[in-house]
């Protein structure tokens, strides 16, 4: 077998969606994964590595999708990485609670004439479910490496990567398509060989006869070409005499009967045990028709009351630890070294104040993500899908357009990326232009600390309220672009699949929280701290400014502020915190941090005693356990452990916001952090995806709506609070 | 598989359930699911949303009898 000397050898790993791909994936590579870009293509592929037996084995997870037809981009994608980076193995993950669906791929996957090794994948569920399967026969009718595997558990895991690396062989002509299509391909191939190299040329005459345009093309404009395709014309039509119908029908036909057989002659299942089964019996409540939509709110909303509560003690104590005593560290050092008096306002009120600022929501974001983490790999989301599918329908969209939106309360970015997942263009666009208004995480430090500071009592529902005004904003944004841009445009077809439901591996759960938290903490090493210095820096140009108001930041954003006076904030710290929150949300937070912290009055430090202050932090992380637990076990019904305590954050930020905003401006500014354009990372994706009209369209469009929304959010706070 | 699913269609007395259909093929509903939706995909079958709260009289689809998936509310239907 041919390895690359840097990777060892390099194994690709395919599967239908909800098999237990990405379970396999995560316990075989643990932390060690990139997501890299793919050579040539605009997508990424994530790769990871497993160090096993002296040596390593590169891992490469293939999107899941249920064929290789080519009929979506996750189907192409899937082929092309086999047919072009030439894996040295393929590992095909397939449901054995479903395996005759599973296997319809693992026939395409051999058709490439990649090595394969089949996992037969959630066995002990297969087994629960008295469905037997004898996996020496599979192996031997399929003439594969089968391996039984529990991916939660880590069974089979190595023993599958050990026969993938060193047992697995080519085997592409596993199905028989008749006499007649076999004469076709038998005579084409050497010519198909000829042209396009060694790789796959079975699969690449199949594809011919079919007439997929992508393998027409492939051909190339040599007049050697010209000949193929019309010989291959010819063929598919002398096929078509036969049979009646045409190739692509008859060579799926073939592949599903063989598929079918296989399943027959290796799937035997207990009298007795088929009884509807426990994920039956819960998607009776949780997808019911009318119950579904409110468990689905009902949920999210839980998970926004857990995110914003259950972190306000953590946030309290970071803010306290990098605000408090090691920003008096730094302070004190820099002061007994006689450092210039710029160097420790840089430091302390450009570089902490905002970086530290951030920094404290990372609380905030691993309890949001664990809890999207949780839903999705318990089989939860696509339920989510699948509750929404009719909502979605009135917009001409379907189920699955709802899973980038899901994606986008993560990060707009990915949400965006997923679009790609959809069909047809219109759906990709519409989609798109819907995710900026799912509140990503980024938005959330800013309504952390505006809803500690003006709604302490109701902030989890202020906040919850933020982000279902998000969606109802998504809805009507889809509906007034269906009657309007994409008035004659007709729906896409889909088949929503509901994977079984399953408890959540905890390392699975870890990589999940961790890979998008950790992407919060490298931007806050590198974007906001940069930002930060920047802010810092205009603040106090030109050199020798008294008044923050007199610098150049101050009078570049005073002159725009008065556009934001309607809304109730026409200030030019507002503005000015809200135009750096373009290049990302958190930087709102960061550059409010310097500019009311850092306009504050400079203190003297205290003088620094190194163990009181340690142990002020260890005690202070203590307390901050000690009070998620109790806030936890306080959501229980009939369980107060909190007294009258508010569970919210109340940092030094939050007191001086309080001077600056009133009640009704403070709504309006959250409801125009919520909706106004999207950060550079989510306008650059909007136009790798879409082109730079509609990212310009989403610009624009957002702003008009953040604006209009703060005004009107503004006018009735300010009616109905008084203020 | 495929061109029996076709011909079942063809010859639809009536609307029938996806486990019905699935049953008469001898096939798990969720193999019928992947085969309904690859040949939505080749264009032989279209997918018709909403169809389950209607009564089949006053659905007047007007190519043949589409069959009415019991688990999604939607319905096949020859192109």
């Amino acid at each position: 077998m041919a390895s690359k000397a840097d990777t060892g050898p390099v194994v690709a790993l395919a599967g239908n969606p909800n098999a237990g791909k990405s379970t396999i994936f995560n316990a075989l590579t643990g932390g060690r994964q990139h997501v890299g870009n793919w050579p040539g293509k605009t997508v990424d592929v994530t790769s990871g590595t497993v160090r096993w037996d002296g040596g390593q084995v590169t891992l490469v997870d293939l999107p899941g999708t249920y064929s290789l037809s080519a009929h979506s981009l996750e189907e192409v994608i899937a082929r092309d990485f086999i047919l072009e980076e030439r894996p040295d193995a393929a590992i095909v993950v397939a449901d054995a609670t479903n395996l005759e669906r599973n296997l319809y791929l693992a026939a395409q996957v051999l058709e490439l004439g990649v090595p394969v090794a089949l996992a037969l994948n959630m066995m002990d569920r297969a087994e629960a479910e008295g469905i037997v399967i004898d996996v020496a026969l599979l192996g031997r009718l399929l003439g594969v490496p089968v391996v039984p595997t529990v991916g939660g558990r880590r069974q089979g895991l190595l023993e599958l990567l050990r026969l993938a690396v060193s047992e697995a062989a080519p085997h592409p002509k596993v199905v028989d398509y008749g006499y007649e299509m076999e004469q076709e391909i038998a005579a084409l191939q050497p010519q198909v060989a000829a042209l396009l190299g060694p790789n796959a040329p079975r699969y690449a005459t199949l594809k011919l006869l079919e007439g997929d345009k992508l393998a027409l093309q492939a051909l190339g404009a040599a007049p050697e070409a010209a000949a193929l395709r019309q010989q291959a014309q010819e063929a598919a039509a002398r096929v078509q005499a036969v049979y009646g119908d045409d190739v692509e029908l008859l060579v799926a036909d073939r592949r599903y009967g063989f598929v079918h057989g296989l399943a027959h002659q290796v799937v035997e299942r207990r009298a007795g045990l088929r009884q509807r089964s426990l994920t039956d019996r819960i998607d009776d409540v949780v997808a019911h028709r009318l119950l579904g939509l409110p468990i689905f709110f009902l949920l999210m909303a839980l998970v926004f009351k857990l995110t914003a509560d259950v972190s306000a003690p953590f946030v309290d104590w970071i803010d306290a630890t990098v605000n408090g005593v090691l920003a008096n560290w730094v302070a004190a050092g820099l002061t007994a070294i006689s450092a210039p008096a710029w160097l420790l306002s840089l430091l302390v009120e450009g570089v902490m104040a905002g970086v530290g600022g951030v920094l404290m929501f990372l609380p905030v974001l691993l309890i949001l993500y664990f809890c999207l983490a949780l839903l999705e790999d318990s089989g939860y989301m696509a339920r989510a899908a699948f509750v929404m599918d009719r909502l979605m329908h009135v917009l001409g969209l379907h189920g699955k357009s709802f899973i980038p939106l899901i994606v986008g309360f993560g990060c707009n970015v990915p949400g965006i990326l997923a679009t790609r997942t959809l069909e047809n263009r219109r759906d990709r666009i519409l989609t798109g232009l819907m995710v900026p208004l799912m509140s990503c995480a980024a938005r959330l430090p800013v309504y952390v600390i505006f809803a500690a500071a003006f709604f302490p009592q109701q902030a989890s529902a202020v906040i919850f309220g933020l982000y279902l005004l998000g969606i109802v904003l998504a809805v009507l944004t889809g509906l007034l672009m269906r009657r309007t841009l994409f008035a004659k445009t007709s729906d896409s077809l889909f088949v929503l699949e509901l994977p079984a439901y399953r408890l959540p591996a905890w390392h699975g759960l870890r990589i999940h929280m961790w890979r998008h938290s950790e992407e919060f903490v490298r931007k806050a090493a590198t974007l906001i701290l940069a930002a930060s210095v920047v802010v810092w820096a205009l603040l106090n140009l030109p050199i020798g400014v008294e008044n923050t108001e007199d610098s150049v930041f101050g009078r570049a954003a005073g002159a725009v502020a008065p556009l934001f006076a309607p809304l109730g904030f026409g200030t030019w710290q507002a503005t000015g915190s809200l135009a750096t929150g373009l290049v990302a949300k958190e930087v709102v937070v960061s550059s409010m941090a310097v500019i009311y912290l850092g306009d504050e009055p400079a203190e003297l430090p205290e003088p620094v005693d190194l163990a009181a202050d340690l142990r002020t932090i260890v005690v202070g992380f203590g307390q901050a356990v000690v009070d998620s637990v109790r806030i936890v076990l306080s959501m229980i019904p009939g369980v107060n452990l909190l007294g009258a305590e508010a569970a919210q954050a109340n940092t030094g930020l939050s007191q001086a916001l309080q001077a600056q905003f009133t009640p009704a401006s403070a709504l309006a500014f959250l409801v125009f952090v919520l909706l106004y354009a999207p950060c550079v990372a989510a306008m650059g994706a909007l136009k790798s995806e879409f082109g730079a009209k509609w990212m310009l369209f989403s610009f624009f469009y957002l702003l008009a709506l953040a604006w209009i929304a703060g005004f009107v959010t503004y006018q009735a706070a300010g009616w109905l609070l008084g203020a | 598989m495929l061109r029996q699913l076709l011909t079942l269609f063809h010859n639809a007395p009536g609307p029938m359930s996806l486990d019905l259909l699935a049953a008469q093929l001898d096939l798990e509903p969720a193999v019928l699911e992947g085969m309904l939706a690859e040949l939505v995909r080749m264009g032989r079958l279209e997918r018709i949303e909403d169809r389950a709260a209607v009564a089949c009289a006053a659905c007047g689809h007007g190519n043949g009898c589409p069959y009415v998936m019991t688990n999604a509310g939607a319905c096949y239907g020859l192109r």
